[in-house]
């Protein structure tokens, strides 16, 4: 069997690992559940008294 | 004691001309990248953040200074040493201070959605939008009660709650955001936020105590356009998720609600905003409309 055979649409050349496995990765929903659960309450600038909130500034 | 005070002051004084016409405005309109807008808006919300916190204390801070001024006034009138004026001068130095910064802090304060939506928002969108795509957005900083945002008044001389005297309802609609990106995957999400605050005034029959509390719906609407070349609709759509077609687009509209309180006589509690998460959850029900379409290639 040919490269052709087995990546047309690449025109016969064959990918590389790395490259599919980026492809895969791009083919997913934008937005999923992992992304609620990464969400961090501290990202909302509230802060105690005691906290410092000027590192938010630097980020 | 003054520690909120101090810090709020010093961002105050090194805010940019833009910042500080920001504050002015309570407005601003632009396009910009996420990172440039982040620069625009995070000083001014951290400064924010902490003149929140300073303006609680400065408030009792000033009933009892004005007390105290007027009870060492007398005390030291009565006697000849200039110890006594001098101390009252330091005494009277001092409220004079604390009105400042009180009046300042309350002319600067913004609306507590900037720090508790717009920034990590901006935050989170920062992963999900290309470095080269620019997000426009018409933004506005007002208060929860702004006056120019002032829709009705309701009052009733005879509530069913035998307890109270009066109660007046005043309602205010401030629409606060208006937001359009286009994302990593090449859709387009727009969405707009507004807040519909019912501030609820009553008089107690006893002693005639009165008592203010605020109840708010936070509304956000998103519109989602997903191109048809990378996502398919899924067999069962959300009833809720209404689905146009365009010949390379879907149209995802959605809407959200969500409700929060703020009572002011509890030490601390400030109005707060649409949580960010929330509006994380919204999108990912707006996703989950859709599946990715596979290609041979992956």
């Amino acid at each position: 069997m040919s490269t052709e055979d087995i990546f047309p649409e690449e025109e016969g050349k064959p990918l590389d690992p790395s490259q599919r496995v980026r492809k895969k990765a791009i083919r997913r929903r934008l937005f999923t559940e992992s992304d609620y659960e990464a969400f961090d309450d501290e990202n909302l600038l509230e802060f105690d008294e005691d906290e410092e909130a000027l590192i938010y500034l630097d980020s | 004691m003054f520690k909120n005070s101090s810090k709020a002051y010093r961002i105050y004084r090194k805010l940019t001309d833009e910042e500080k016409e920001i504050l002015e405005n309570k407005k601003l309109s632009g396009k910009h990248s996420i990172r440039e807008w982040n620069h625009k808006l995070s000083h001014i919300a951290v400064m924010d953040a902490y003149a929140d916190k300073a303006r609680q204390g400065l408030l009792p801070m000033m009933f009892m200074g004005g007390i105290i001024l007027i009870i060492t006034f007398f005390i030291f009138l009565g006697e000849d040493s200039m110890v006594g004026f001098i101390i009252w001068g330091l005494l009277a130095a001092a409220f004079a201070m604390i009105i400042y910064l009180y009046r300042l802090f309350n002319k600067i304060n913004v609306g507590n959605q900037l720090r508790l939506f717009v920034i990590p928002t901006l935050r989170m969108l920062s992963a999900k939008v290309g470095k080269r795509q620019r997000l426009e957005m018409d933004l506005n900083l007002a208060v929860a009660n702004d006056q120019n945002y002032f829709e009705s008044t309701v009052k009733d001389n005879n509530p069913e709650n035998q307890r109270l005297r009066s109660m007046t309802t005043n309602s205010f609609r401030i629409p606060w955001l208006k937001a359009k990106v286009v994302l990593a995957d090449g859709s387009l999400l727009v969405w707009e936020n507004e807040d519909l605050v019912n501030e609820r005034k009553v008089i107690k029959r006893h002693k005639g105590k009165r008592k203010t509390k605020y109840k708010i719906k936070h509304l956000a609407k998103i519109h989602l356009l997903m191109p048809k070349a990378r996502y398919q609709l899924v067999e069962q759509p959300d009833a809720t998720i209404q689905v146009y077609e365009t010949n390379k687009h879907y149209a995802l509209s959605l809407k959200g609600k969500e409700k929060t309180i703020r009572d002011p006589n509890v030490q601390g509690d400030m109005f707060k905003s649409m949580n960010p998460k929330y509006f994380i959850g919204l999108l990912i029900k707006a996703y989950q409309q859709v599946e990715p379409i596979q290609t041979q290639t992956a």
